[in-house]
């Protein structure tokens, strides 16, 4: 929604729309899991690795990020073609 | 331009629906990798959290709850409803998921929450009716004032914790399968006992042995399959006087053997599930007192299916194991006395043949006449398809679980179609009075008093207390029943093969401060055959007692650690009985150079079935083969299911009588003896390890043939220990293997001041983001006890307390 949002109000251009949005969640949902694991040392992130088949924790953690900063990404870009779609010319 | 907005648009809310979504196993992906709302949630912090402060509604006073460094919560209540409360809060908010499925399963709604794919399995629970069942047990539970009262509370504290739980403190299972956690009912208490019958007495053989009359005559049965085995060290001591006038038994009925069952597999008892539990008396012991043991053995999970707690209100203050969905101790202690149980095995569960009258089913042949059936309807609802209806129809001695065989699935063909079940735990029932009762227990009569209110599943009650008595009573409401009623199949239209009345309570069998200074069961026959009532015609083997009581009868002086050692025993009974008779029949000459090795280790093999010991993988394998080489022949066909002779009847051929016409392979024209089933059990057996594991060797080792592991109660990945090495075996007092095994380990020592020393494979918490999900694993492992913390009051101090939890009104 955010995403969406500023996208919208701020954004231009389509790429660097989605660029944006993508790297904004991608670091956000990074920092907010490391604040969840590290002080679990990581534990349950590696039980979670291995429920998902996943090699370790570390992969975990980036999947998750892709993951949040795709649904970022597409928020933004949805922002500003919708944004460009309805501008006048 | 618009169009591709639109476009990308849409494909975003796709996105966004997809990864919000369910489908099939996988759980909504966005939602459970979010880390504000998923998994990254449940990752508890190492720094342990202060103290906390709650108010709750529905509390009547404040409730001191102490943790220690096991995070075992020690609750202080100043009434009993607050204590019950405080132990359903807690229990919450440890095991809330394992609260939530084991209820569902017992209920038979797994298909709402994880699909059509458990749709098999609710049918079969709400067919053999463990509905039915729990709403008969509620009725008996809330007709008793205390234990309505102790329910209610206990189920206002799950509540309570339910309904302050925001959604990212769900536990991950709820993430995982993506649903939300439900009011706890009154019923759900009553599952959980349904749940404990299915698992303790549930599974007999009635089908097998059917067949077995059927193929070999009633002449071989009475052979083979004995109401006596061939060895035998009985709970209640040989020679142990009855002191009551029994009731006459009823008559046998002219029996119908039913006709159908082709297809039908016995489902045994799970093995490995059963228990051991033994008392010393003071004159035994060092410091003059009692000392009681425990292990019941059970499936191995985590979270391990016990909660270990202590309970103090005005009237009680007890310490012990739960059951997470029960009020109350289950196995403890209190400052003057100690009970544990292990498993009877009664036979409470029956088959009746039904002759319906036409395909309606709408009546049946009984007592010489056409008596109406019943309909019930079970609504099952099914996550992401239409609700199913099935019907179920009941008879005068209960439900006709499957009625035509196209209801019954393939894995279900222990159950014979058209067969009515009566079953104990369809009764109605106040087996929560016992646990009431002897948490508050101060001596022998209050134990004695205590079993009268018990159903189902019988247990075998151990006890010891502070005056010095000591006591076992196997226990639980018996049909009185003719001798082998219920062996086999009955005929449902004659009303002589009805269960005709119960065993009155105070004379179930029992001893106290038997001559030899010890009480002990190991799930074995209950009393030697002069016992006038006639509860089962097969029991445990006597492998884990035999060893159990040769021990106790040599322990002089004896401390908690005497018996802590004791239940890691290894030693097998059965290598012992049959080993030297299997090696007389090897004639080394006849061997190749790795079966001339594997001889020579299992020659000198200690018997032990430790997990570095090569002799015992050796010795299991040849008697397994042996066993199978002898019976699969006859016993193992394809077209008719038949229950196999037991190992001590098999042990009884090899001893007593190797010319017997057993070991004949019946499938072949030579005429078999022993000694050449013996010797080829061995030779099989040895090539087939070679080929599994090299060469002998430490590849042979027993903890390394031997599948040791703790799942995840759902079997998830990840969540478990994997693969571990460890001693014990089904007939070993340390009777762990594959997942079953002591699921908890207790040793009580009796006393001016009661010690208890204790431990589970598992944690308190359910999640696996805690650090007290499996942290008494590796003590349990390595055979060892924690000591208990018993506090005496709110107030007493200890270096042990790590936290506390105030609890009050709002």
């Amino acid at each position: 929604m955010i995403a969406f949002g500023t996208a919208y109000y701020i954004g231009n251009k389509p790429g660097k729309a989605f660029m944006a949005g993508f790297g904004a969640i991608f670091v956000a949902w990074t920092i907010l899991a490391l604040i969840q694991s590290l002080p679990n040392h990581n534990m349950l992130a590696g039980r979670v690795a291995k429920l998902m088949q996943l090699p370790n924790w570390i992969v975990l953690l980036l999947v998750t990020a892709f993951v949040g900063g795709l649904l970022g990404g597409m928020s933004a870009l949805s922002g500003v073609l919708i944004k460009k779609a309805y501008q006048k010319p | 331009m618009k169009f591709l907005a639109s476009l990308v648009f849409a494909l975003t809310l796709l996105l966004v629906w997809a990864l919000q979504t369910k489908f099939g196993d996988i759980p909504p992906i966005g939602k459970f990798l979010n880390p504000s709302t998923g998994f990254w949630q449940n990752a508890e912090s190492s720094d342990l959290s202060g103290d906390e402060e709650l108010h709750l509604e529905g509390l009547h006073d404040k409730v001191t709850i102490r943790y220690d460094e096991r995070r075992i919560p020690h609750i202080f209540a100043n009434n009993d409803h607050d204590l019950y409360y405080a132990q359903g809060y807690v229990t919450a908010k440890d095991r809330l998921w394992q609260l939530d499925i084991q209820t569902r399963a017992a209920a038979g709604r797994l298909s709402e929450v994880v699909g059509p794919k458990a749709l098999a399995v609710d049918r079969y629970h709400r067919r053999i009716g463990m509905t039915f069942g729990a709403n008969n047990t509620l009725k008996g539970l809330m007709k008793d004032p205390p234990i309505k009262m102790m329910i209610e509370a206990y189920s206002d504290g799950v509540n309570s914790y339910i309904s302050h739980l925001a959604k990212k403190d769900y536990p991950i299972e709820f993430k995982l399968l993506d649903y939300a956690p439900e009011k706890w009912e009154y019923i759900n208490c009553a599952y959980l006992l349904k749940n404990m019958s299915e698992t303790l007495a549930w599974g007999t053989d009635d089908f097998g042995m059917t067949n077995n009359l059927k193929v070999f005559g009633s002449k071989t049965v009475k052979d083979l399959f004995p109401d006596y085995p061939f060895r035998e060290d009985p709970i209640i001591p040989e020679g142990t006087p009855w002191n009551f006038k029994p009731l006459p038994l009823p008559k046998p009925s002219a029996d119908f053997i039913a006709q159908i069952t082709d297809t039908v597999r016995p489902k045994e008892p799970t093995p490995g599930v059963g228990s051991n539990n033994w008392a010393i008396a003071g004159s035994r012991s060092a410091n003059g007192y009692p000392i009681l043991a425990n292990d019941p053995h059970l499936n191995l999970t985590f979270p391990s299916i016990w909660y270990q707690i202590q309970l103090s209100s005005p009237t009680v203050n007890v310490y012990g194991v739960s059951l997470p969905g029960a009020p109350c101790v289950i196995i403890g202690y209190n400052q003057n006395i100690s009970w544990g149980v292990t498993n009877v095995d009664a036979d409470v569960q029956d088959w009746y043949q039904v002759k319906f009258k036409d395909r309606s089913k709408n009546e049946y042949w009984y007592d010489k006449k056409w008596a109406k059936t019943t309909r019930k309807i079970e609504e099952i609802k099914v996550r992401g398809q239409q609700t199913v209806f099935d019907t179920v129809i009941y008879t005068i001695h209960g439900p006709v679980v499957y009625d035509n065989p196209g209801q019954r699935p393939e894995e279900r063909n222990n159950i014979p179609v058209g067969d009515a079940l009566r079953w104990i735990a369809h009764d109605e029932s106040d087996d929560f009075q016992t646990f009431f009762l002897l948490n508050r227990a101060k001596n022998y009569s209050d134990y004695r008093k205590a079993l009268t209110y018990f159903t189902a599943p019988a247990q075998n009650f151990i006890f010891a207390d502070n005056e010095k008595d000591i006591a076992i009573t196997p226990n639980g409401k018996f049909p009185l029943k003719f001798r082998d009623q219920g062996k086999f199949i009955m005929d449902g239209s004659d009303p002589a093969n009805n269960w005709q009345g119960w065993i009155p309570a105070d004379q179930n069998p029992t001893v106290k401060n038997p001559p030899r200074g010890f009480v002990s069961s190991a799930n074995q026959s209950l009393t030697d055959p002069t016992y006038p009532y006639y509860i089962n015609w097969r029991y445990e083997q006597y492998y884990r007692a035999s060893r159990i009581n040769s021990k106790l009868s040599n322990m002089h002086q004896a401390t908690v650690d005497s018996i802590r050692q004791m239940q890691t025993d290894n030693y097998s009974t059965l290598a012992r009985d049959v080993l030297p008779a299997m090696l007389k029949y090897i004639d080394p000459t006849k061997l190749n150079k790795d079966q001339i090795a594997a001889l020579e280790v299992v020659k000198k093999w200690n018997k032990d079935y430790d997990a570095d010991a090569e002799g015992a993988s050796i010795f299991d394998s040849w008697w397994q083969n042996f066993f199978k080489l002898t019976w699969s022949d006859k016993f193992g066909r394809t077209d008719i299911v038949l229950t196999y002779p037991s190992f001590d009847q098999t042990a009884r051929l090899l001893i007593t009588q190797p010319n017997s016409k057993w070991f004949d392979n019946t499938k072949t024209a030579y005429r078999e003896t022993c000694s050449d089933i013996v010797f080829k059990a061995f030779t099989e057996a040895v090539d087939a390890l070679v080929k599994t594991n090299g060469k002998p060797g430490s590849n042979w080792q027993w903890g390394t043939v031997k599948e040791t592991y703790i799942n995840h109660l759902a079997n998830l990945p990840g969540f478990g220990t994997g693969k571990f090495s460890a001693g014990g075996n089904g007939n070993v007092i340390n009777a762990l293997r594959g997942n079953t095994g002591p699921s908890w380990r207790m040793v009580v020592q009796l006393g001016p001041k009661v010690k208890g020393y204790g431990v589970f494979p598992g944690g308190e918490s359910g999640n696996p983001g805690s650090f007290y999900y499996s942290d008494m694993f590796e003590t349990w492992k390595n055979g060892k006890l924690d000591e208990l913390l018993f506090l005496q009051s709110a107030d007493e101090r200890s270096t042990r307390i790590k936290s506390s939890l105030i609890l009050k009104n709002k």
